[in-house]
């Protein structure tokens, strides 16, 4: 067996009562973009610090090519870290900021500024060596934060949230240049946000996690397919998941599942579904097919609110007390629309079970 | 415009009473003796007489007095700030039992007045055969639980990230206060070492209890010897010694104003 660039084996965490880290087991192959995904106060930061030395294990182990880390102090480890609120040396110009951890590591004056000169320039800030942070943008900030994890040349990044602090327009210009970076570099990555846009976008494979466990780990489209749970589910899904409660009918090799917003046909159901009466099932908006019917004799849910975001368009319907969130091309939506039908073939359901576990994804027929 | 105005005849009416003592000192140091005292004040030095000066100088061992100055106060801050930061780090940033109790104690000791600490602290130089020694003079002073307090307050809220990522540049412990925690702290350095410099260099009541010999004493003594020991007070050479005394109080803090007016900017506004 190949030794992947980094290895969590059983790696728990508590502070007093709260177990803020659970027997975490994972794998990040040598030069992968790894994100790890999760709500906030979930422990990301917290697995960053103990991956960096900044903090102890209290079970488990963290090995980084094969190499215990527990024993290697942080200065030791070969692993730069890139903070959220990028954490410059306020009193130091951005070439010394770049600089600093060089010089401390020993290395030689002439060598040092060769470094800096030459990340500098591959990100873009070779103009602003002798500015101090308090003068430079949040989005050049986070460069120069970028760049003193680059120039030391590790054997793994991590990264702290790195976007969550700037704004839309800048947010989407430096999570592009992160991933050209690192597509670049070919240097292990482990990226932890809360932001599934992030993780969709730039991750080779990632790993949900909640409550301190690993929810799901695999490429971001298997995850996004296939969620392993209603929770993975729930949070890869914008704005959220439509679930209702519904009911498996077999008959002669197929079946269909009903809910209160239309029974969805399911052509080839594994026989490990077995006979499950009671069902969540959930549809993301945007997956979901639907009409804007023209006569009310058609069954119908009623339109209640419009959410423009541009090209899609939000539409929230309701029939008796439920309520379902769909979201369509703009130029496919009528001009006010009353009236919204769900087309039940072509839709992605996800079967769950009572306790959230998924059963099954298919596309209804 | 109106407002601005207002503020400022408000501030120059305000340094009037504060300056006038200073003018009247310098213009007494000018003066003949006879002219001190006159039915009508004379408010300029008509025929200075610039030979007050010298005078002053050699009536006491000043000299000696502005060496001694020099040294003690040198070494009470320098001490001070030493002994402030590396009580203020470990206070700020490491979790140690009683740290809370240790910084409850040095709360405390800020307000309990110095006074009450000179005769335990007399006894113990005495019974040590230290008196009439600059020890005696800087040994008290050597640690400020106010410097203490400040720079503790200035540390704790350097935020923990920075810490994180000086440790991974493989800064840490006394690395870490040196190269990060000091310098970001300089606006709070400052200030308060020139607190300390004006308090010491003024100080008298200390060097007055344990010093009875001019090896060691300091400028404030030296002043006072003019008052006390002669049956009539050269009051125009008391005050050409005052401003000599006060001389390199003034200049630092013309010179610090300036830096402590840029210190602001540096973190005040765009920070
Ligand atoms: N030093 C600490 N002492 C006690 N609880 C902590 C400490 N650091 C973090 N926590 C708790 O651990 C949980 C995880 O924190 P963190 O790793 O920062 O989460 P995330 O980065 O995913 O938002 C939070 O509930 C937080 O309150
Ligand atoms: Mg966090």
């Amino acid at each position: 067996m190949i030794e992947p660039a980094l290895r969590f084996a059983g790696v728990g965490k508590s502070y007093g009562e709260a177990r803020i880290l659970d027997d975490l087991h994972l794998e990040v192959a040598e030069g992968e973009f790894f994100v790890l995904l999760g709500p906030s106060g979930c422990g990301k930061t917290t697995l960053l610090r103990m991956t960096a030395g900044l903090q102890t294990l209290d079970r488990g182990e963290i090995y980084l090519r094969g190499t215990a880390l527990s024993p290697v102090p942080p200065e030791g480890r070969n692993i730069a870290m890139v903070f959220q609120d990028y954490a410059l040396y306020p009193h130091m110009t951005v070439y010394q900021n770049m600089a600093f951890g060089l010089r401390r590591h020993a290395r030689r004056r002439a060598e040092t500024d060769a470094q800096v000169r030459k990340t500098a320039a591959l990100l873009g800030i070779g103009a602003l060596l002798e500015r101090r942070p308090h003068q430079l943008s949040g989005g050049q900030q986070q460069r120069v934060a970028l760049g003193r994890a680059i120039v030391r040349d590790p054997a793994l990044y991590l990264m702290d949230e790195p976007l969550s602090n700037l704004d839309a327009q800048v947010r989407a210009t430096v999570r592009t240049e992160i991933k050209e970076l690192q597509r670049r570099l070919r240097v292990t990555t482990l990226y932890v946000t809360h932001d599934q846009v992030e993780a969709m976008t730039l991750a080779d494979r990632m790993a949900v996690l909640n409550e301190g466990r690993v929810q799901q780990i695999g490429r971001p489209i298997d995850v996004y397919r296939a969620p392993a749970n209603e929770f993975v589910a729930q949070f890869l899904a914008s704005p959220k998941l439509n679930v209702f409660d519904g009911t498996l009918e077999r008959a002669a090799g197929t079946a269909s599942v009903r809910t209160a917003i239309g029974t969805f046909a399911f052509p080839n159901p594994p026989s490990s579904l077995g006979e499950p009466t009671a069902l969540r099932v959930g549809l993301r908006p945007e997956e979901i097919k639907v009409s804007f019917p023209i006569d009310e004799s058609e069954p119908h849910l009623s339109v209640r609110l419009i959410e423009p975001l541009g090209s899609q368009v939000l539409v929230i319907a309701e029939r008796d007390g439920t309520q379902v969130t769909v979201s369509v091309a703009a130029d496919a939506l009528p001009a006010e629309p009353r009236r919204l039908r769900v087309v039940p073939a072509g839709c992605a359901v996800h079967l769950f079970d009572r306790g959230g576990l998924a059963l099954a994804h298919f596309i209804s027929a | 415009m109106m407002r601005r105005f207002a503020t400022y005849a408000v501030l120059v009416a305000g340094l009037f009473p504060l300056l006038l003592p200073f003018y009247w000192m310098a213009v007494t140091s000018l003066k003949a003796k006879r002219d001190v005292f006159t039915a009508t004040p004379q408010w300029l030095p008509l025929h200075p007489a610039w030979d007050n000066y010298p005078l002053a100088w050699s009536a006491e061992p000043f000299g000696r007095f502005f060496f001694n100055s020099i040294v003690v106060t040198t070494l009470i801050v320098a001490s001070q700030l030493v002994l402030a930061s590396l009580a203020a780090f470990a206070l700020a940033r490491f979790e140690f039992r009683g740290r809370r109790a240790i910084f409850w104690l040095v709360v405390a000791a800020l307000i309990v007045p110095v006074q009450i600490t000179f005769v335990a602290n007399f006894m113990t130089l005495a019974r040590f055969g230290l008196l009439n020694s600059y020890l005696a003079l800087v040994a008290p002073y050597a640690a400020s639980a106010f410097g203490t307090f400040l720079l503790r307050q200035a540390f704790a809220a350097v935020p923990r990230q920075l810490e994180d990522a000086a440790r991974l540049d493989g800064c840490s412990g006394l690395a870490f206060l040196w190269h990060v925690l000091l310098p970001l702290s300089r606006p709070t350095l400052i200030a308060f070492a020139l607190v300390a410099v004006v308090a010491h260099w003024n100080d008298y009541f200390w060097p007055l209890i344990v010093t009875n010999n001019n090896a060691v004493r300091t400028l404030p003594i030296g002043l006072g010897m003019f008052v006390g020991q002669e049956v009539t007070t050269d009051w125009n050479l008391l005050m050409a010694a005052s401003i000599f005394v006060s001389a390199p109080m003034l200049l630092l803090f013309f010179l610090m104003q300036r830096y402590f007016v840029r210190a602001r900017l540096h973190t005040g506004i765009r920070g």
